[in-house]
């Protein structure tokens, strides 16, 4: 393969580099798709197994064990540089090598890098296949009497595997998968452009950050559920609702008890409160302290996390039967269906200057819908992901959409911005 | 003239009810009336053949499902097709309440640590053809195989349509009056066979 990119091969200098940027480019790609699929289809449960296979390859690196490595013990097709276009074979070369199981394995690394990475999530996973297939296309770039030299050191790379691979075991072993991980989710956006989430630490506690236009950041330990209009914050923290001036933290109005799921546009505030196992949506006008009941629920089903703009209040509701998108009027208390599923999941409505966004789930495919109030055209998807991915709480504001994107295998959420 | 004995021809409806879907009818009364033990000898103990999933031989497609292959229990809602549980629309697995649960049964909890709430769980032909498909589907006329040791009951959904939902022209099939095979669904009866 060394041999491969060279002048004497490729025909001429510019060639040679031509094919090393391909093979580079495939063996990283393909690197980076492997990790992307196994960050998406692993799982924390695979940690005891990673960690086990850690050992067991610092055994057999040390040459403690004779175990044998999965692998398919072939080199790249030398018939494809004689048949093939040079940017074709070139990039063949490196999408075959960079997948890391298509060919034979001296060591057991990778393997056993593959299922940690499977086991750390997403980001992790790409991180270390990405590593991986530079590692690939750095072996074509070198010098060949380099790789000579590495080849004749192949006992003291082994053992230097093996140290590796301890250190590797030892990290799984201090680091349980998904630790490291700080979600963040339910985002609010203000009309100029700041944006407050929920910071979610891996033991599970949260924090409310708010990122103003302006830069800086400022933090509410504690604190879930933000929601963020001009001056003011809304957020529910363990006392009930709590609605603030963000600037000052000035307390504006406190709602103590089972409260949740709280949308600010002063002088209105909507929450969840919650009865035992019944619901009710309120609206609240904080000036003069009436209440106005908008929907409820009697059983345990679900009232989603509101939003409010221009008075007008929308909503997801969830029943065994169906689940509805819905509207109310905060003003006089008139409530509407907008949406019915009798099948999808519809969930998270945000509604900002008469356009609506808001998840659909249904078979296995979790869909960010947008819809003008106005049109009779059809909605439109935004973004599409599928299990075990999917879409949680939206927001829209200042021109963009946000969204919070999870995966319900290593737990991990994170948010997602698109322009409107 | 002799009386035919009930089990008999509970027997000989039920291995026959594939012929019209008037004698599917009366077969399923009789079926309700002497039980199904009685229908379990007029099925051949062997595994009936598959075409898409076992039991189906014909070129319907399944109706749509979160599960692998439509299941169903016998008000038409969705199960998971390995175990026969529960699942919801979205086809997790739900408890006796319509929570949805993880295979250890402990409550799934989403991004921010609270449990997920549930989703709707309806009718796989009623529900889900009627908005997906917009036609006024109903579960009629079925017959019935042997699977995996047990008798099941396959299940015509079927709608006042010329197309199935292959997207090519639908059989009459089992379907009673104007109604024609939409897709098809099925439920394991737990008879064995």
């Amino acid at each position: 393969m060394v041999e491969t990119i060279a002048p004497a091969v490729c025909g001429s200098r510019p060639r040679t580099a031509l094919a090393l940027l391909l093979f580079a480019t495939g063996a990283i790609g393909v690197a980076a798709g492997v990790g992307l699929l196994l960050g998406s289809l692993g799982s924390p449960a695979l940690l005891p197994v990673a960690i086990a296979l850690a050992i067991a390859g610092v055994l057999r690196e040390a040459g403690l064990v004779r175990l044998p490595v999965p692998q398919w013990r072939r080199q790249v097709p030398e018939s494809w540089h004689h048949a093939l276009p040079l940017p074709l074979w070139s990039l063949g070369y490196g999408a075959g090598l960079g997948a890391g199981v298509l060919t034979f394995q001296p060591v057991a690394t990778f393997l056993i890098v593959a299922v940690a990475a499977a086991a750390s999530g997403t980001t992790a996973a790409v991180l270390a296949l990405t590593a991986f297939g530079a590692g690939r296309a750095l072996g074509a770039a070198l010098p060949p009497a380099f790789v000579d030299v590495m080849a004749a050191l192949y006992r003291p790379m082994r053992r230097t595997n093996a140290v590796a691979l301890a250190l590797l075991a030892l990290a799984l072993v201090a680091a349980p998968a998904g630790a490291a991980t700080i979600s963040q989710l339910d985002p609010s956006v203000a009309d100029d452009g700041g944006v407050a989430y929920t910071q979610r630490a891996p033991g599970g506690a949260t924090t409310v950050v708010v990122r103003p236009a302006r830069g800086g950041s400022i933090a509410v330990p504690g604190a879930s559920q933000p929601s963020l209009r001009g001056p003011y914050l809304a957020y529910r923290d363990p006392g009930g609702v709590t609605v603030v001036r963000w600037r000052t933290m000035q307390v504006v109005r406190r709602l103590a008890g089972a409260w949740s799921k709280p949308a600010i546009e002063f002088p209105y505030l909507v929450a969840v409160r919650s009865f035992g196992e019944r619901q009710r949506m309120i609206s609240i006008d904080l000036r003069t302290g009436l209440q106005r009941v908008l929907d409820g629920l009697t059983t345990g089903d679900d009232l989603g996390r509101p939003s409010i703009d221009r008075g007008q209040v929308a909503w997801h509701k969830t029943t065994r039967t169906s689940s509805r998108l819905m509207m109310g009027n905060v003003h006089n208390g008139h409530v509407r269906v907008l949406l019915l599923s009798r099948f999808r999941l519809l969930t998270n409505p945000s509604l900002r200057r008469g356009i609506l966004i808001w998840i659909e789930q249904t078979l296995g495919i979790s869909r960010v819908r947008e819809q003008r109030l106005a049109s009779r055209r059809p909605s439109r998807v935004r973004a599409k992901v599928r299990s075990p991915r999917l879409f949680w709480t939206t927001a829209i504001g200042a021109g963009k959409v946000f969204f919070t994107r999870w995966n319900t295998n290593t737990g991990e959420a994170s948010i997602v911005r698109l322009p409107k | 003239m002799p009386r035919p004995d009930p089990a008999e021809l509970a027997a000989r409806l039920a291995a026959s009810g594939t012929r019209r879907s008037f004698l599917a009818r009366v077969g399923a009364v009789v079926f309700a009336v002497v039980g199904g033990k009685m229908v379990a000898a007029a099925v051949a103990p062997e595994e009936a053949e598959s075409f898409h999933f076992c039991g189906h031989t014909f070129t319907t497609g399944s109706c749509p499902h979160p599960g692998k292959h439509p299941r169903i229990d016998r008000h038409g809602l969705p199960l998971r097709t390995s175990d026969g549980r529960p699942i919801d629309n979205l086809g997790r697995l739900i408890d006796r309440t319509g929570d949805p649960i993880d295979r250890n049964g402990n409550r799934l909890r989403g991004p921010d640590g609270a449990p997920l709430a549930r989703a709707p769980r309806t009718r796989i032909c009623q529900d889900w053809v009627r908005e997906r498909h917009h036609l006024d589907a109903r579960l009629q006329g079925s017959w019935f195989r042997c699977c995996g040791g047990q008798i099941r009951k396959l299940w015509d959904c079927c709608a006042i349509t010329k197309k199935r939902i292959n997207g090519d022209a639908a059989l009459h099939g089992y379907c009673y009056g104007r109604r024609k095979v939409f897709c098809v669904t099925f439920y394991d009866t737990g008879l064995p066979c």
